[in-house]
């Protein structure tokens, strides 16, 4: 899952690109307005981190200004700003959530990911395909009821197939979903990624659920 | 307290009643004293001694109205030796009861009981008749009594008259009484209400003076002075507390995610990552002093202004700041009156360490800070080529910054907005002005006496 992070304090953005990436989500990090816009004009985001009180440019203008333009993209506002009507005027202007200055990283992965599956019109935080059963929330996968041990880089290459089970992901499709813009990943990433996926979702004799469709990409889904 | 006024005029009422009863009574039976005395005198000069014998004027005893037709009066002579010598007709052949005194005094009045049991008063007195040339008849004794319950009736109705008219004075007074205090509390018992009705979020809605009569306006007007000045106090109190909570949240929201990034993923943490959350407690640290100074500010409804010699004052602000001065090889541009200045000390020293460290902190190297203090005024200047005019007002926001680079210089601290708190609270006021791409900051103090 691909997040754009805007906040202009540099110690709160590293940290939080840092611990974002180890849950596994790709996010590129903006420092003030200009920045925001000029990536969110080239990349789709499953979701915005959005600090209100920025250099520049405001929250409130990008959100204004992204709504305008009919990006939907879902926004989490995570400011200082605490007030009732600090919070009335972000939600007015388009924005899914708010969160107020300092909090748990895990609160704000746990309304990631809520706000991720409400716009995607998902009422469950788990996907099953077959016995595979995947808690998006929670990141746990197991089959067959047998919890699976998969690293960050396998759970999102993991997710975004499941996020649509039937469908054909392209190499490149899922990259752009796993890897930010500062990241490089090989040529290799993906496939060396489904290889070792494919080998813990099958521990035994399972029959495989990840299934190649040459020339097109990778598809989730119930062995036939 | 219409009660207690009843209470007061039923007391009257008691007292003046009684008087009255009192002095009347007084003076009714001193005339009726008056009257048994003329009659006893009467007596004594119709008296004589013919013959031997001792007799009064029958005449004069019907004209005394002693005759035997007016049953209520008596009177009655004796010897020396207290032997009944004369009595009048209506005494018939009774005698008048002695009054204890009789034997001793010469004269004198006592009550007594009348024949027929009617209540009486008596008077006496001792007398020779005048031509009782033998002295046959010397030192006799007449006693002279009359019914007194006519007396006592026309006493009584008085009495009851006072109360009659006393109590009905008093029950019409009471009710006027009630209409006319309640009338003129009025405006004192709306006054009591609306005070009551004031809402303690808006005080500052306070009274409508002109609704109150004359002598009400002052104190409604003073009551709204004190809720000004009371709303005044409570809306800095909330600005600071929000201000300082404001405040907390980046710094504390950075530590938090630091640690909670150490904690979960310990192969994150390294030295850097320590060094840099040390910073971070730093600022809270210096957050802290900063925001100890305002709550001074705020705790004290007037500064506490003590004589600051200017320059003093101020080479110790710069001489905290030496070192990024050298640093950055900023130039000073320092011109100050000498003297004293009345100011709170602590306060000031926040203002110039405040206004000079950011005309230091965002001045270009190499550039000039100028700085200019008079008792009446303070500015400082700097290079600052990214702002613009319309900027000017946002500077004193909280937590407005130009660019991202001014904040990654690590520059901690509430900055102007906390140098506009502390001016206001001393009553200057703070001005923020570009002159092409210089910026000027200037505080203006209160004229004294102003």
């Amino acid at each position: 899952m691909r997040l754009l992070l805007v906040e202009d304090s540099e110690r709160l953005r590293a940290t939080l690109v840092r611990a974002l990436a180890r849950l596994g989500y790709a996010v590129d990090e903006a420092r003030d307005g200009d920045e925001a816009m000029a990536h969110a004009k080239v990349n789709t985001y499953d979701a915005i981190i959005l600090d209100l009180m920025l250099p520049g440019k405001s929250g409130l203008e990008l959100l204004e200004t992204w709504r305008r333009g009919g990006d939907l993209s879902p926004v989490i506002i995570l400011t200082a700003l605490a007030s009732v009507a600090d919070r009335v005027r972000g939600l007015a202007l388009g924005a899914d959530d708010y969160l107020v200055k300092p909090f748990a990283i895990e609160e704000l992965a746990a309304r990631l990911e809520a706000l991720m599956r409400r716009h995607r019109g998902q009422a469950d935080s788990r996907i099953r395909v077959a016995d595979l059963e995947i808690d998006l929330a929670a990141r746990l996968v197991r089959r067959g009821g047998a919890p699976l041990s998969l690293t960050a880089r396998e759970f999102s290459v993991l997710e975004c197939l499941a996020r649509h089970p039937g469908r054909v992901f392209s190499r490149e499709q899922i990259e752009i979903r796993i890897y930010g813009e500062s990241e490089s990943p090989l040529s290799n990433a993906v496939d060396a990624a489904i290889y070792s996926l494919r080998r813990k979702l099958s521990p035994g004799d399972e029959p495989p659920l990840i299934h190649t469709r040459r020339g097109l990409g990778y598809v989730l889904q119930e062995p036939s | 307290m219409a009660l207690s006024i009843g209470a007061a005029a039923v007391v009257l009422l008691i007292g003046g009643g009684s008087g009255l009863h009192f002095t009347l009574r007084q003076s009714l039976t001193g005339q009726f004293d008056n009257a048994l005395m003329t009659k006893a005198q009467a007596l004594v000069i119709a008296s004589e001694v013919d013959d031997g014998e001792f007799e009064i004027d029958l005449d004069i005893q019907a004209f005394a109205g002693f005759g035997s037709s007016s049953p209520g009066d008596y009177f009655e002579v004796y010897d020396a030796a207290g032997r009944p010598l004369e009595r009048s007709p209506s005494l018939g052949t009774s005698d008048l009861p002695l009054p204890e005194q009789l034997a001793s005094e010469e004269s004198g009045f006592a009550n007594l009981t009348l024949p027929g049991g009617v209540p009486g008063r008596a008077y006496w007195e001792t007398f020779t008749p005048s031509d009782d040339d033998d002295h046959q008849f010397d030192q006799l004794r007449i006693l002279v009594a009359s019914d007194t319950s006519k007396l006592r009736k026309t006493l009584r109705a008085v009495a009851l008259v006072i109360l009659v008219f006393g109590a009905s004075a008093i029950f019409a007074s009471l009710v006027v009484l009630h209409f006319v205090v309640g009338n003129a509390l009025k405006p004192v018992d709306r006054l009591s209400a609306d005070v009551q009705r004031i809402d303690v979020q808006r005080l500052s809605q306070g009274l409508a003076v002109e609704d109150f009569p004359t002598e009400l306006q002052g104190v409604a007007a003073k009551l709204n002075e004190l809720l000004a000045r009371l709303e005044i106090t409570f809306a800095r109190e909330r600005r600071f507390t929000s201000d300082a909570a404001h405040e907390l949240r980046t710094p504390l929201a950075e530590l938090r995610a630091m640690t909670e990034l150490a904690v979960r993923w310990p192969e994150e943490f390294t030295p850097a990552h320590g060094n840099e959350m040390l910073a971070v407690l730093a600022e809270l640290e210096s957050l802290l002093e900063t925001l100890s100074l305002l709550a001074k500010a705020d705790s004290e409804t007037t500064p506490h202004l003590e004589s600051v010699d200017l320059r003093t004052s101020l080479d110790e602000a710069l001489e905290r700041l030496h070192e990024p001065i050298a640093h950055r090889r900023l130039g000073l541009d320092v011109r100050v009156t000498d003297g004293a200045f009345p100011t709170d000390p602590v306060l000031w020293r926040a203002i110039a360490a405040n206004l000079i460290g950011n005309a230091v902190h965002y001045a270009p190297d190499d550039s000039r800070i100028s700085i200019e203090a008079t008792p009446q005024r303070f500015s400082v200047g700097n290079e600052a080529p990214d702002l613009s005019p319309d900027d000017m007002e946002r500077l004193f926001e909280r937590f407005w910054r130009k660019s991202s680079s001014r904040t990654e210089k690590g520059h901690s601290g509430l900055g102007l907005s906390v140098v506009r708190a502390a001016v206001s609270f001393l009553g200057g006021e703070c001005h923020a002005s570009l002159e092409g791409t210089r910026l000027k900051v200037e505080i203006r103090w209160p004229t004294a006496g102003a």
